[in-house]
């Protein structure tokens, strides 16, 4: 009797580690293939030439956006227009990325745009995130009656937000992406028309806003890590700084720093500039998937914000401190 | 009262309910501040209001205060479609309806009743904050101004190089594009 139930003993607990191993085995498997369907999604927005409609909604508005890609000779060229006023734009060539901003009259230039296309932003590398994200792939559904794989990207702590892709079966590319606070979706963008081309037109690619003298660029200047005088103390695990930049504005140039922050899916940006007068609001906001948070820091002003919870743009602000070598 | 005395006083409770737009405010304030007559007229709307909103201050001054209130409303023009020239997140009561207001007078009676033994009290709060209201006004629209115009900034900027730092999202750009972070 005792031998039996010794058998019995023995059998169930190798199935349950055969189970434990065999699922591991699985979600290794699932995790390995969302990440492949992402990078194949990336690929496809760089290389294939398209023409769309997306619609925008974040909280209760919805913006309507025409989208143009073309590749050609290896190079690409992307174009980015809301339909709508204020009637901005983005335009990326092969070497810079122009914003227009008719509503302020100015233009803002970066001259290394990212290797990535515009339609998917992903990090080279998707093997570091899986420390702080679960990949996995989903269900086939459909969007725009077309068959899509749902592929979902979600935060293992509290202080990220969660991403669900659904990515076109046939050309790969994403037609669906929504930002989720745990289930809620904060954001959502979603291809209403995509048509697959040949080639782009070069005018459609070219940019529609007329810029006269009477438009400014925005100024900034990219400073090395070296020189920047902030501690950084509250900062989550995972995240790291990828560029600081010093903001010009106003007619006297006044200096902004600026910190960005990633952990490769979500960015952060941190804001130091000069608290003008002793009045100041510094109340947290939410528009869409970005919080901010905002306090005083002796004679500056500090803003954290980003696609991330309010949690984490609070710590990170509550983290940041002026170097002791420099003084106050 | 002339149109330009209306005018004025429905420019005057517009401000005070924040739903003027800023333009003239300076100019709006300062004519308050040096006239009395209009001084006293800020200081019955401030009453008004605090009644209205039954907010902390909002005591009863005397047992006729309902009947000053009513004669007082009734001296007030009546704007049945005031204009709105600014959405505000919070939909706080408008001054400008208060000619259609009358009935509140009882709400105002039904309050008071309970809170007549501190009559002292609601005529010092509401005075000595009839005073920093006006400040408020003055410098408060400067502020958030200021405030919005910076974030919108930072907002933006976020947006041009979120796409930089390869974040994970279907067109990076959406934000910037989009009509604007709204409020």
């Amino acid at each position: 009797m005792n031998w039996v139930v010794l058998r019995l003993f023995s059998l169930t607990f190798l199935a349950l580690i055969i189970l434990s191993v065999a699922r591991e085995g699985f979600a290794d498997d699932s995790e390995s293939e969302a990440k492949a369907w992402l990078q194949t999604a990336r690929l496809a927005a760089s290389k294939l030439n398209y023409r769309g409609i997306v619609s925008y909604m974040k909280d209760s508005q919805i913006e309507s956006l025409h989208v143009f890609h073309g590749f050609s000779n290896g190079v690409e060229q992307e174009r980015l227009l809301s339909v709508n006023t204020p009637m901005r734009e983005v335009v990326r060539t092969a070497d810079k990325v122009t914003c227009y901003y008719p509503d302020s009259k100015s233009i803002s230039i970066d001259s290394k745009p990212s290797r990535q296309s515009m339609l998917l932003g992903l990090p080279d590398d998707l093997t570091d995130l899986s420390k702080h994200y679960t990949f996995s792939l989903g269900e086939i559904e459909h969007v725009a009656r077309r068959p899509s794989r749902v592929v979902s990207i979600q935060p293992k702590d509290d202080l990220r937000y969660g991403r669900r892709l659904w990515i076109d079966v046939e050309s790969k590319l994403p037609l669906k992406f929504e930002w989720l606070d745990g289930k809620q979706v904060v954001e959502q963008l979603v291809f209403n028309s995509l048509s697959l081309e040949k080639s782009i037109p070069p005018e459609e690619l070219a940019p529609s806003t007329q810029v006269d003298g009477t438009w400014k660029t925005k100024q900034h200047e990219t400073l090395p890590a070296e020189s920047l005088i902030w501690t950084l103390d509250g900062v989550p695990d995972g995240f790291h700084m990828v560029s600081y930049t010093r903001l010009k504005r106003d007619s006297n140039n006044r200096a902004i720093d600026h910190i960005l922050l990633s952990d490769g899916v979500s960015s952060i940006s941190i804001y130091i500039d000069q608290l003008m007068g002793e009045i100041f609001t510094a109340q947290p906001r939410k528009i869409g998937a970005i919080n901010s948070y905002t306090r005083k820091l002796d004679k500056y002003l500090v803003t954290v914000m980003g696609e991330a919870p309010e949690k984490t743009v609070q710590i990170i602000g509550d983290g940041i401190h002026l170097q002791e070598s420099m003084g106050k | 009262m002339t149109d330009q005395e209306k005018d004025l006083r429905m420019r005057m409770s517009m401000l005070m309910d924040s739903d003027f737009d800023g333009r003239d405010n300076h100019r709006l304030i300062d004519a308050i501040e040096s006239d009395a007559e209009l001084k006293a007229t800020w200081a019955r709307y401030s009453q008004i209001g605090d009644v209205i909103r039954s907010s902390a201050s909002g005591q009863m001054a005397d047992k006729n205060f309902a009947t000053k209130v009513s004669a007082v409303i009734a001296q007030e023009p009546t704007i049945l479609a005031p204009k709105k020239l600014k959405a505000l997140p919070n939909k706080r009561l408008s001054m400008a309806t208060i000619g259609l207001a009358a009935s509140l007078a009882m709400v105002a009676v039904i309050v008071g009743k309970s809170v007549n033994d501190h009559a002292e009290v609601f005529h010092t709060a509401s005075y000595s904050q009839t005073h920093s209201n006006l400040m408020a006004a003055k410098y408060g629209n400067q502020v958030e101004n200021q405030a919005d115009s910076q974030f919108n900034d930072y907002l933006v900027m976020h947006n041009e190089t979120a796409y930089m730092a390869g974040s994970a999202a279907m067109l990076p750009y959406v934000r910037v594009v989009g009509s604007g972070p709204g409020r």
